[in-house]
């Protein structure tokens, strides 16, 4: 008979699980305190006492005496390995154990490494003929059947699989398995879980673990060798042997044995920093008084480390390190409760997120030990939660309650009381270690988890960067802004070589520009998503963050260009929304990229308009067809256009009017292409008026889009030669228009303006004048405009000064 | 000296005598003798597994794990085993079998003079014993005559006599250590396990995949 040192209630035996609270006792001490609480060390009445103790959470009292023979005890060696991998299988009661398996045993299967196996009963899979009736596996996950022998596999069968650990340093793996169903992945029945234990340590994902599956008709046998450790690797049942399915006929002797998928086990966490708190290694509460903490210090000395004992004793009792050990423990908290929490952290960690009650720090403390367990496997959006829930509490830590419940203690525990400037000192250097607690957690994640993390943390914390954060989770980005500056830098400067490589090929179109554009959208995105978590911050400070502000504006400046310049407008709001998307947490350049958005919106829209007008013309973009051929407008040099109506008359009777459009267009090349609509031509059918006003607005449109291209034709002239040529007269900025060796001064001469050309007088234009130009043969001074008219006009009232009135 | 031991191991005058209990020195001794009297189920089983001194893949201290337990031949090969073995200081054991975990039979054991115990494990699904002792032992030179048994004794080891005299429908009573070998210790009472003995005892039960109640 014993009682159980967690919850005082009766049990079998001193060593063994509790049945009521499940608890064993796992470490030396419990090991000791467990046999101290049996009737090999206590009598019945001893232990009704110390159960009445422990029920009413009470301070035992085992007498010394007794724990030193169990610690004595202990130092049995095969005691010793037996609480160490504690091996065992479960079967069905036998007088004799079941039979080996003999394929397993037999000498001509050498073995080079260690193994071991397993034989489980009670599971009747095999057929009198040898067949396996279904097929036997392991769960994996999702509950799901996996097979390893197939059913209908005729024996002797075999098959073995290499597993690796998931873990660094991983010591065991536990197994299920079943029976099942193939084709629909189910598990019909379980034939027990196992645990493989003994696996030397080894870094994650080194497949060294061989699981080898044998039947024959003597049975089935599981083997578990550690390849690389050659290691004998202890298999123990870990659940009650299966009661058969019904559906699951036994019908003979044979017995059929386990393998499963390796997975992690039932853990029981490491100690962690709470766990290795002065407080707790030597059980001593807060409201020990001096004596009492060097009194169990020497009494732990018999059982763990004597200089471990030696200076958490020293840590309690000297003034400078005790208001640490305090800050460090669970202030505030009952000593009963405050050991109980304790030891939950090493059974289920996160269960002291849902504790209710505690003290500030003390839960604070808690919930930063419970960081130390987060895996790599700990789901994203949970441990975002877990740092809010650690941040939003670490806001609410008052040093004037901590204060009260230190000094309450203090006033039990005979130690002198402290200050608040002390307190408030410690609780400083507490929430370093509360953001690093956290900040360890986060590194121990996958590169991709711990952005994801960050970021649902960031975001979550901020409302979208519009609220403030705790503090806790500003400390925390601002490390992450540190770390992660480096690559953000390095991956924003390839970025901006992207965006000058995109400027330079932009002369060459938008099929050039769009593959640069396509890596730098790629690009963007994977660098936003490291620097998002920052982003949010910032803005939720009101600051912003450089390299994201620096590499926005970058793209809105190769944006502008791609579209003022060349024109590229679907790349150009490509980039738009880019920005909009990523860089939304930059007040700026958000507004700024609005603005530009709805900009391209509506040039769009109206491309779109213009594209459905020039319906005719296949207007794309740039591009425009005529007669099946294509042209870009931005190799159009010169345009011309001449419009007239044609009456006819018959005997000087008005008989009809047609109508005739020509739009000549001047290639880089040195092409004419002529467009023109007759309504006597061929290509044009229907309502020829409309057509021909199409015709008309075509010009007036790429006037507009070929304006400066074409105006800069002529202003380069005047650059180069001083004067620029049109038709056949040399026009000199502000002096004088020369036309077949004749000068005419613009200040003095006069500019006629007709259609299509403009007739140049002498001032002292006379009636003899007017006659020579009636009757000679020869040119009138003069020069058409139906050529760049825009371009013309343009050029003679701003280097000319000639302007007439519409 | 008892009178098996007087018959085998020192007068060798009586030989009429002694060939007429050959068969109880084949039984104490004779490993192929001791497979001949199991059952030809089991037998055949025993005939057909490696014979070995040790298990090669077995792991932890010889004898004194399951990971690592004596191959021995059948429940007759584990009597004559056991009853072999002497501790250092020179006490042969007392045993008994507590059960089983899986295929390894798990025996408690005692030195006659009462003052170590041992939890030990066998194996006995191989053709002949093994001719290694666990630490600590070594195979006694008196006639082996044996000293425990197969199945669990609720009084261990006070129970030695009832539990021999129990033997004789087996036919082994005959093979055992005459009752005056530890009637002195069971009289003065000096079978105490020790507190370490009885946790591992309590560890070894709870664990044990058969259970013998008697």
């Amino acid at each position: 008979m014993a009682i159980c040192f967690k919850c005082g209630s009766t049990k079998s035996g001193a060593l063994v699980a509790c049945r009521n609270c499940e608890v064993a006792p796992k470490t030396n001490s419990e090991y000791a305190i467990s046999l101290a609480l049996s009737d090999h060390l206590s009598t019945k009445d001893q232990l009704a006492q110390y159960s009445q103790e422990l029920r009413n959470s009470k301070k035992l009292s085992v007498p010394r005496e007794a724990l030193v023979q169990a610690l004595d005890a202990l130092k049995d060696p095969q005691l010793l390995a037996m609480l160490g991998a504690q091996p065992a299988v479960q079967d069905a009661a036998h007088p004799l154990p079941p039979r080996p398996p003999a394929q397993a045993q037999s000498p001509s299967t050498p073995r080079t490494t260690p193994s071991t196996s397993i034989a489980v009963s009670g599971t009747n899979v095999v057929t009198q003929g040898g067949i396996l009736r279904e097929a036997i596996g392991i769960e994996t996950l999702g509950s799901s059947f996996t097979t390893f022998l197939a059913k209908g596999s005729k024996l002797p069968c075999a098959v073995s699989k290499t597993f690796s650990t998931a873990e660094d340093g991983q010591d065991q793996l536990s197994l299920h398995l079943c029976g099942g169903d193939s084709s629909l992945s189910k598990i019909i029945q379980s034939f027990g879980r196992f645990q493989i234990s003994g696996i030397a340590p080894m870094p994650k994902g080194k497949p060294s673990i061989l699981v080898e599956l044998k039947a024959d008709l003597g049975g089935i046998t599981l083997k578990v060798t550690d390849n690389l450790a050659k290691s004998t690797l202890v298999i123990k049942n870990i659940s009650s042997p299966p009661k058969p399915s019904p559906r699951t006929q036994i019908n003979s002797q044979l017995q059929a044995t386990a393998v499963s998928q390796p997975s992690k086990p039932a853990p029981r966490f490491a100690a962690t920093v709470l766990n290795k708190s002065p407080f707790a290694v030597l059980g001593v509460t807060t409201r020990d008084n001096r004596r009492r903490i060097v009194e169990l210090a020497e009494q732990k000395a018999l059982e763990l480390d004597h200089e471990l004992c030696q200076k958490a004793s020293s840590d309690l009792t000297k003034p400078r390190s005790r208001l640490g050990a305090e800050i460090g423990w669970l202030p505030g908290v009952a000593p009963r409760k405050a050991a109980q929490l304790a030891d939950d952290l090493l059974q289920n960690p996160m269960a002291v997120r849902k504790e209710s009650g505690l003290p500030t720090l003390a839960h604070l403390n808690l919930m930063a030990s419970a960081f130390e367990t987060v895996n790599g496997d700990h789901d994203s959006e949970d441990m975002a939660t877990f740092i809010q829930e650690v941040a939003h509490l670490a806001e609410e830590l008052s040093p004037e309650d901590v204060l009260r419940d230190i000094n309450e203690d203090r006033a039990v525990s005979g130690f002198p009381e402290v200050k608040i400037e002390q307190v408030e000192e410690e609780l400083s250097d507490r929430k370093r270690y509360y953001r690093n607690s956290i900040k360890e957690a986060l590194d121990r994640l996958p590169s991709a988890k711990l952005v994801q993390v960050m970021t649902e943390t960031v975001d979550s914390a901020t409302s979208g960067g519009e609220d403030h954060a705790p503090g806790l989770i500003d400390d925390l980005v601002d490390s992450y802004e540190v770390e992660t500056h480096s690559p953000l830098q390095s991956g924003a400067e390839k970025i901006h070589e992207l965006i000058q490589s995109a400027k330079d090929a932009a002369p060459s179109g938008e099929v050039a520009v769009k593959t640069y554009v396509d890596k730098i959208e790629t690009a963007t995105r994977s660098w936003d998503r490291v620097a998002q978590p920052i982003q949010l911050s910032a803005k939720a400070r009101g600051t912003e963050h450089d390299l994201s502000s620096r590499l926005g504006w970058a793209i809105r400046r190769l944006m502008l260009d791609l579209f003022n310049e060349h024109n590229i407008l679907s790349q150009a709001q490509r980039l738009t929304a880019l920005l909009q998307e990523l860089f939304s947490e930059i007040p700026e350049i958000s507004e700024r990229v609005d603005q530009d958005a709805d900009a391209l919106n509506n040039i769009a829209s109206d491309r779109s308009k213009i594209a459905e007008k020039f319906k005719d013309f296949s207007l794309v973009g740039n591009s425009f067809s005529w007669k099946s051929r294509a042209y870009d407008v931005n190799t159009i040099n010169h345009i011309g256009f001449y419009r007239a109506v044609t009456t006819h008359k018959t005997n000087f009777i008005e008989t009809g009017k047609t109508e005739k459009a020509i739009l000549t267009l001047t290639l880089s090349n040195g092409q004419t292409v002529n467009i023109s609509i007759d309504e006597q031509g061929i290509f044009w059918r229907g309502n020829y008026a409309q057509k021909i006003q199409t015709l008309a607005d075509f010009y007036g449109y790429l006037m507009h889009v070929t304006f400066d291209r074409r105006l800069k034709f002529y202003e380069d002239q005047i650059e180069r030669n001083g004067h620029w040529q049109y038709d056949e007269c040399y026009f000199y900025p502000h002096k004088k228009v020369v036309f077949r060796g004749r000068d005419f001064d613009v200040g003095t001469d006069s500019f006629l303006r007709s259609y299509g050309n403009i007739e140049l007088r002498k001032k002292d234009y006379g009636v003899l004048d007017k006659l020579k130009r009636e009757v000679s043969l020869t040119k009138t001074p003069q020069f058409n405009t139906l050529t760049d008219t825009d371009v013309i006009f343009h050029m003679l009232e701003k280097h000319m000064g000639l302007r007439w009135s519409k | 000296m008892g009178f098996l031991s007087n018959l085998f191991g020192g007068n060798k005058e009586d030989k009429a005598l002694r060939e007429a209990l050959a068969p109880i020195y084949r039984m104490i001794d004779d490993e192929k003798f001791q497979v001949e009297l199991l059952d030809p189920a089991i037998r055949e089983i025993i005939e057909s597994a490696p014979a070995y001194d040790k298990d090669p893949n077995g792991t932890g201290p010889f004898g004194f794990t399951e990971t690592n337990p004596i191959p021995v031949n059948g429940p007759i090969g584990q009597l004559a085993y056991f009853s072999k073995l002497e501790t250092q200081s020179g006490q042969r054991i007392l045993f008994h079998r507590l059960g089983a975990m899986g295929t390894v039979d798990v025996f408690e054991a005692v030195s006659f003079d009462g003052r170590e115990w041992f939890i030990l494990f066998a194996d006995l699904y191989h053709p002949r014993r093994s001719r290694l002792t666990p630490d600590g032992f070594h195979f006694t030179k008196q006639v082996g005559q044996f000293s425990g048994f197969t199945n669990f004794c609720k009084n261990f080891p006070y129970d030695f006599v009832e539990k021999k005299a129990s033997m004789r429908d087996s036919g082994l009573s005959v093979a055992y250590i005459p009752i005056s070998k530890v009637s002195d210790q069971i009289e003065n009472r000096v079978f105490t396990r020790p507190l370490a003995h009885k946790a591992k005892l309590e560890l070894v039960k709870s664990r044990l995949s058969s259970l013998q109640t008697q």
